[in-house]
C-alpha cells in the first residue's frame, strides 16, 4: 500500500528547483499587476494592498460571521447531504434493475440541465433563504453523484457478488463490507467534480436569491461601485478553492488507503 | 455432516456400497440453453450424476462443454432450463446452505479492502458466528493452507497462489459441508499449481468436506479425485463417470508415474473428445443387453 514511488520523488534540490520554477509565473503576474494598477490609478483596478485591506474589512471579524459562515454552512449542507443521498440512491438503483430503468429517462433529461439554469424555478418552489441555496446546491450535486454511483454499482465485478451469494452475505453487511467499499473510488471521482459545481452554485445562487452571503456581498459591492471589495471576493473565493480542493486531497487519500484501494500517483506534466 | 466415508478411503471405489449412502449433489437430467443472437445454444442436454458425501471428484470436459455452467447450477448462482439439482437433500433454488465455493479469479473473488483475516471471517461473521470463534476458525484455516503471519496484510501484497490459498482458507473456514472450486488453480503457474494440488487433499481429510471441482486439466482431476465426471462436447451430456483407483496418499511423482495414471489419462482424454451421439449410441447397445444394466451410469 505505501510503497515507495521511486520516479515521483525526486531528491530535495530537484524539488526545490521545481518549486522555484513554478512559482515564477504567478509572483511575475502578480508583481506586473500590482506595478500596472498603482500606476494606473484605476478605480476598477485597485491595487494589492487595497484588496487584503478590504479583504479584512469585508471578511474577517463581523463580516466573516455574516457572510462567509452562512455560506459555508449552507455550501456543506446542501454538498453532503446530496451526496449521501446520491450515493444511497446509486446503489439502490444500481442493485434494482427495474428502479434503474424506470428512472433513466427523468434522471437522463435533469442531467442536461445546470442546475443554475433552474434557478428561477427554484425561487417558486423554495422562495428566498437559506432553504434556497441549500435546495439548488443538493440539487446540482445529487444527480451527478446518483449516475456515477449507479454505473459504479452495475460495473461490480460479477465474481464479488457470487462471493457474497454463495456465503450469505447479505443486507448491512453486504451493503458496508462489500457495495459500499467497491464504488469508492467512483463516488470520490463524482465528489471531487460536485465540490466545484457546488461551489459555483453557492456563489451565484447568492447572488440571485440573497440578501447575505459571499455571492450576494460581491455582487452588491459590484453595483455600489465598491470594486475594492469586489476584489476582495475574488480573493475570498480563490482562497476558498484551495482550501477545499486541499481538505478533499487529504480525504480522499485517507478514505482511500484506510479501505485498501490504489491511491492514484498524481502525474506531474512538467 | 456424514464424515464415514473420508475414513474409509475405498468406499468411493465400491459403488455397490455407494448407492446406499444419499449422495450429498444429485444432479438430475440438468438442461441449460442459452438464447443468444443467433438462435438457442444448448449447453447441457440431460447432465446426470450423484457425489457422494467425503469424496473428491471432479468435472472434465472440453472448451465450452458447461462445466462450469453445471457448478454454477448446484451453487445456485445461475438458474437451470430444465432438471433439477438437489444438494443435501434440498432441491437447489438459490446458493444452499453449507455450500461454499472457490473462483478461478482469485483476484477479483477477494475483496481488495479487507485484511487476508478479514475475508476469511467476513462469511462467517455475516452468518452469526461469533467474533472469537470466527477468528479462531480463520487463523486455523490461514495456518491449515500455509499462510500463518499473513493475517494482516491485504490480498494485493500476496501471490496469485498465496491469493487462491486465501479463497480456499475462506472456504475452509465456513465449515462447509460441500465446497465448489472452479478451476481453481487455471490462473497460477505450474509449479504454484502442484503445491496448491497438494494442499487441497490433505485439507479433505482435515476438513471432512465433499470437495466437487471443475478443471480442463485432466491430469489434475485423475491425480486430485476419487471420481472423473466427463462431460462431452455440446449439447453437453456425461460420457462417463471414471472411478479413479490410485493408491493413497497420493504424491505428485509416484502417483502420476503408475501406470494406472496413464492409463485413466488416455482414457479420460478418449471421453474428453467423445460426442453426445456417440454416448448415446453406446448406451443403446448398454441398454439392450440387459447384463450390462447394472453398470450403467444413467441409472
Amino acid at each position: 500500500m505505501h510503497r515507495l514511488d521511486l520516479e515521483n520523488s525526486p531528491s530535495i534540490p530537484a524539488r526545490s528547483v521545481r518549486i522555484l520554477w513554478a512559482s515564477v509565473l504567478p509572483v511575475t503576474l502578480v508583481l506586473a499587476y500590482q506595478w500596472w494598477s498603482s500606476s494606473n490609478q484605476d478605480p476598477f483596478f485597485p491595487t494589492i494592498p487595497v484588496m487584503f485591506d478590504e479583504f479584512t474589512q469585508a471578511w474577517i471579524g463581523e463580516g466573516f460571521t455574516q457572510n462567509v459562515l452562512p455560506s459555508l454552512t449552507n455550501l456543506a449542507l446542501g454538498y453532503l447531504s446530496g451526496l449521501i443521498l446520491g450515493v444511497l440512491g446509486g446503489i439502490a438503483l444500481g442493485r434494482i434493475r427495474f428502479l434503474r430503468r424506470a428512472s433513466e429517462p427523468v434522471v437522463g433529461f435533469i442531467l442536461t440541465i445546470p442546475a443554475i439554469a433552474l434557478l428561477p424555478l427554484f425561487l417558486i418552489f423554495l422562495g428566498i433563504g437559506q432553504q434556497l441555496q441549500i435546495g439548488i446546491i443538493v440539487f446540482s450535486v445529487f444527480f451527478i453523484v446518483l449516475v456515477m454511483t449507479t454505473y459504479a454499482v452495475v460495473g461490480i465485478e460479477s465474481v464479488l457478488l457470487d462471493v457474497c451469494n454463495i456465503y450469505r452475505i447479505h443486507g448491512l453487511t453486504r451493503l458496508t463490507r462489500v457495495l459500499f467499499p467497491a464504488v469508492i473510488p467512483q463516488v470520490l471521482s463524482a465528489a471531487r467534480i460536485t465540490l466545484s459545481i457546488s461551489v459555483l452554485v453557492m456563489v451565484v445562487s447568492e447572488m440571485i436569491g440573497a440578501s447575505n452571503g459571499i455571492g450576494a456581498t460581491i455582487l452588491l459591492a459590484q453595483q455600489s461601485f465598491d470594486y475594492g471589495q469586489m476584489w476582495a471576493g475574488m480573493l475570498l473565493l480563490a482562497v476558498l478553492g484551495i482550501s477545499l480542493n486541499l481538505l478533499f486531497t487529504i480525504g480522499e487519500r485517507t478514505l482511500l488507503i484506510s479501505t485498501g484501494h490504489e491511491v492514484p500517483s498524481r502525474k506531474r506534466i512538467s | 455432516m456424514t464424515t464415514d466415508a473420508h475414513l474409509e478411503p475405498h468406499l468411493a471405489d465400491k459403488p455397490t456400497q455407494l448407492s446406499r449412502i444419499a449422495p450429498i449433489v444429485s444432479v438430475c437430467e440438468l438442461r441449460k440453453t442459452w438464447i443468444t443472437p443467433d438462435g438457442k445454444n444448448i449447453a447441457l442436454d440431460g447432465v446426470s450424476f450423484d457425489v457422494y458425501p467425503g469424496e473428491v471428484a471432479a468435472i472434465v470436459g472440453p472448451s465450452g462443454a458447461g462445466k462450469t455452467t453445471v457448478l454454477r447450477i448446484v451453487a445456485g448462482l445461475l438458474e437451470s432450463t430444465s432438471g433439477s439439482a438437489v444438494v443435501s437433500g434440498e432441491t437447489v433454488d438459490g446458493p444452499p446452505e453449507g455450500v461454499a465455493m472457490v473462483f478461478q479469479d482469485y483476484s477479483r473473488s477477494l475483496l481488495p479492502w479487507l485484511t487476508v483475516l478479514g475475508n476469511v471471517t467476513l462469511p462467517m461473521r455475516a452468518n452469526g458466528v461469533k467474533k472469537k470463534e470466527a477468528l479462531d476458525r480463520a487463523r486455523h484455516a490461514l495456518a491449515s493452507v500455509g499462510l500463518a503471519g499473513k493475517e494482516k496484510i491485504h490480498p494485493r501484497q500476496l501471490s496469485g497462489g498465496m491469493q487462491q490459498r486465501v479463497a480456499i482458507a475462506r472456504a475452509l473456514a465456513f465449515q462447509p459441508t460441500l465446497l465448489l472450486m472452479d478451476e481453481p488453480f487455471a490462473s497460477v503457474d505450474a509449479q504454484t499449481r502442484m503445491d496448491l494440488e497438494d494442499l487441497v487433499i490433505p485439507l479433505r481429510d482435515e476438513y471432512g468436506v465433499t470437495i466437487l471441482f471443475v478443471t480442463h486439466d485432466i491430469d489434475e482431476a485423475i491425480y486430485l479425485s476419487d471420481r472423473v465426471i466427463s462431460l462431452t462436447t455440446p449439447p453437453s451430456v456425461v460420457g462417463e463417470i471414471v472411478e479413479v483407483h490410485l493408491p493413497t496418499p497420493r504424491t505428485q511423482v509416484a502417483t502420476k508415474k503408475h501406470p494406472e495414471f496413464a492409463r485413466l489419462r488416455e482414457h479420460v482424454l478418449s471421453l474428453v473428445r467423445s460426442t453426445p451421439e456417440s454416448v448415446r449410441a453406446q448406451e443403446q447397445t448398454l441398454k439392450s443387453d440387459p447384463t450390462n444394466e447394472e453398470n450403467t451410469w444413467a441409472s
